[in-house]
């Protein structure tokens, strides 16, 4: 099986630090890989080979929502979710409208390893 | 405090307590999920009362200074969302979110952020909670965290609001196993934006 890459966009770094523990539990082998914004996301997704994508809605500079735009057409295949407290209707509708999964922060063990296997 | 006057009607004062309670339903359930046990959360006290009467009410209640966070919201109805704890219970509410194996060096170097996103799964559960209730969208900025006296905390960044300005207040309570941790939510708004939420209240009652 190939290398398993793994993108967490989040401006929060408690979210990425407990992200990043619960996959590296689950599945030590894979690659994480960090952002802070919905930009930087899509620079360091740039000539990545990724299986899971995770942002956040509410981030600075660019927003998940602007990134999954740009993301989701660059990795048909990958698993992609916006994990975020703003769990209003419209932010789950346009996740659905991205071709997009939606998992409602607070993160939990259980969420996660459900979504990531 | 019960010498201040009412500034709104006795209707609109319940209405609000019943949209706020939906909200802050989902602000338990989520709380309860960061800290993987069951959160008693109430709100005991909901008033509308001047920007400078709630800074009287929380620096009578607490006399500490606080620590929580501010995110400005707009759409439907706008203003600031704020969260607020005694400072010395933040950390034991951050140490119940992120566990006990990390240290308390790491844990005081990551208060801001812990706060800002406790406060960000708290204060979005009940604005997402009252947007879907209204069937309208609320922007949300990203959340800042905030620290100092309750007047410092109110007027950063509100400068230009008039101390007479209303507040919506909130006492919210968790009772997190043995902790008693106190909170409190506060929504900073102006008249126009209070007119705006009781227009919505009144289209979702049908008494418009």
């Amino acid at each position: 099986m190939s290398q398993q890459n793994c993108l967490i966009a989040d401006d929060s770094r408690m979210s990425r630090m407990m992200l990043k523990k619960i996959i590296s539990t689950l599945h030590p082998d894979w690659q994480i890989i960090e952002a802070e914004n919905g930009e930087e996301a899509i620079n360091k997704a740039e000539g990545q080979d990724l299986h899971v994508i995770l942002l956040d809605f509410n981030m600075p500079v660019m927003d998940g929502g602007k990134a999954a735009e740009k993301i989701r057409p660059l990795f048909p295949e990958a698993k992609i979710a916006f994990l975020t407290a703003n769990v209003q209707e419209s932010i789950q509708l346009l996740a659905k409208k991205l071709q997009i999964d939606f998992i409602p922060k607070p993160i939990t063990e259980e969420k996660i390893k459900q979504y990531v296997g | 405090m019960s010498a201040k006057k009412p500034i709104l009607d006795e209707f609109f004062i319940d209405a609000v307590a019943e949209v706020i309670n939906v909200g802050m339903g989902s602000a338990a359930a989520s709380l309860s999920e960061m800290v993987n046990e069951e959160v008693k959360l109430s709100v005991p006290g909901v008033e509308f009362v001047t920007r400078s009467d709630a800074e009287d009410i929380i620096g009578n209640r607490t006399k500490s200074n606080l620590s929580g966070v501010k995110q400005h919201f707009d759409g439907a109805f706008s203003g600031d969302a704020i969260l607020l704890f005694p400072e010395k219970q933040s950390l034991e509410l951050i140490r119940a979110v992120v566990g006990d194996d990390v240290t308390l060096d790491d844990l005081t170097e990551m208060e801001q952020d812990a706060m800002k996103e406790i406060g960000n799964v708290i204060l979005n559960a009940c604005l997402c909670g009252m947007a879907d209730m209204f069937g309208q969208q609320l922007r949300g900025e990203i959340p800042g965290y905030v620290k100092g006296t309750v007047k410092q905390i109110f007027t950063s960044e509100n400068k230009n609001m008039p101390e007479q300005d209303i507040v919506l207040l909130l006492k919210m309570d968790f009772a997190i196993e043995q902790k008693n941790i106190q909170g409190y939510v506060t929504f900073l708004m102006d008249m126009a934006s209070i007119d705006a939420l009781k227009n919505q209240i009144q289209i979702f009652m049908g008494v418009e």
